[in-house]
């Protein structure tokens, strides 16, 4: 039932792609980060397209911050040289592309404390035509769980008492040494 | 690999390591204490690491020395010990982190 609530809010912001916000709704930043771009095979460069409508593709560079238009869902291409001019509708472009698609929230309702989303993807490799990417972290600016690991909401929600109750169990252990050591 | 995923592998592998490297009377304690240490670390130390807080590399040598702190509190005297116990826990799971 709890992520039934949690994911709540994600199919509320999924219709979310009109250019106003929705009664109820405030906005928020939603930023991309990909790590590990540096691991490709040299002189392999990265790009995100479509990222603005008329736009041409923008180039993503290894823990870079990005966003786009709330409106499209780019995914990240893999290039040899200069940036690759798209047209059409082609999906593949002759370039490798990732599977993922990247979708920005724009928006949540208004009793979530969430001001900002920061999602980080790790670049796996490239193979055949496809870049490998894998969900790292999403992280909530504002919310009462800060860290949501892909499918964790449960934990995260939970994850501050984790440190508490270690700091009193490992105090407990100081506690009864001590105790034992005067007895 | 989920966060969840992330902190049962720690615990288990820490946990069977830490137990190999004390005395059998001594283990339970050990036990607890390696447990509560790093689901203490362990968050933390993934929750600096997504705000980007500092590399991946600095923040192993936080936990590491945190890790060994704690140890040494809860297991009482004895610094090599708690030295031990933190470098070789985090030594091995910093290497599965690679591989995993």
């Amino acid at each position: 039932m709890r992520h039934l609530i949690a994911i709540l809010p994600l199919l509320l912001c999924a219709p979310l792609h009109a250019d106003c916000i929705l009664v109820g709704y405030k906005g928020v930043s939603h930023t991309f980060e990909i790590r590990g771009l540096g691991d490709a095979p040299e002189g392999t460069r990265f790009c995100a397209y479509p990222v603005y409508i008329g736009e041409g593709p923008m180039s993503i560079e290894d823990g870079e911050h990005f966003s786009f238009y709330k409106s499209v869902s780019p995914r990240i291409y893999a290039y040899q040289g200069d940036l690759p001019v798209f047209d059409g509708i082609d999906r593949n472009h002759g370039l490798a592309v990732s599977d993922v698609e990247l979708h920005l929230v724009s928006a949540v309702p208004e009793w979530q404390a969430t001001y900002a989303i920061h999602t980080i993807y790790q670049f796996q490799g490239i193979e055949e035509d496809r870049v490998l990417l894998e969900l790292m972290y999403e992280t909530h600016y504002g919310a009462e769980c800060d860290v949501v690991g892909a499918g964790d909401a449960l934990l995260s929600s939970a994850w501050p008492l984790l440190p508490i109750a270690s700091v009193l169990a490992i105090l407990g252990l100081a506690l009864r040494r001590r105790l034992r050591v005067s007895a | 690999m989920s966060y969840t995923c992330a902190l049962l592998i720690t615990l288990v592998v820490e946990a069977l390591l830490a137990l190999t490297l004390v005395a059998r009377e001594e283990r339970p304690v050990v036990l607890l204490a390696c447990l509560s240490v790093n689901a203490l670390t362990h968050p933390v130390a993934s929750f600096l690491l997504a705000r980007g807080a500092g590399s991946m590399e600095a923040i192993e040598v936080a936990v590491l020395c945190a890790e060994a702190l704690c140890y040494r509190v809860a297991l009482g005297p004895g610094l090599r010990r708690a030295l031990t116990l933190a470098f070789v826990c985090n030594g091995v799971t910093w290497g599965l982190s690679y591989l995993v």
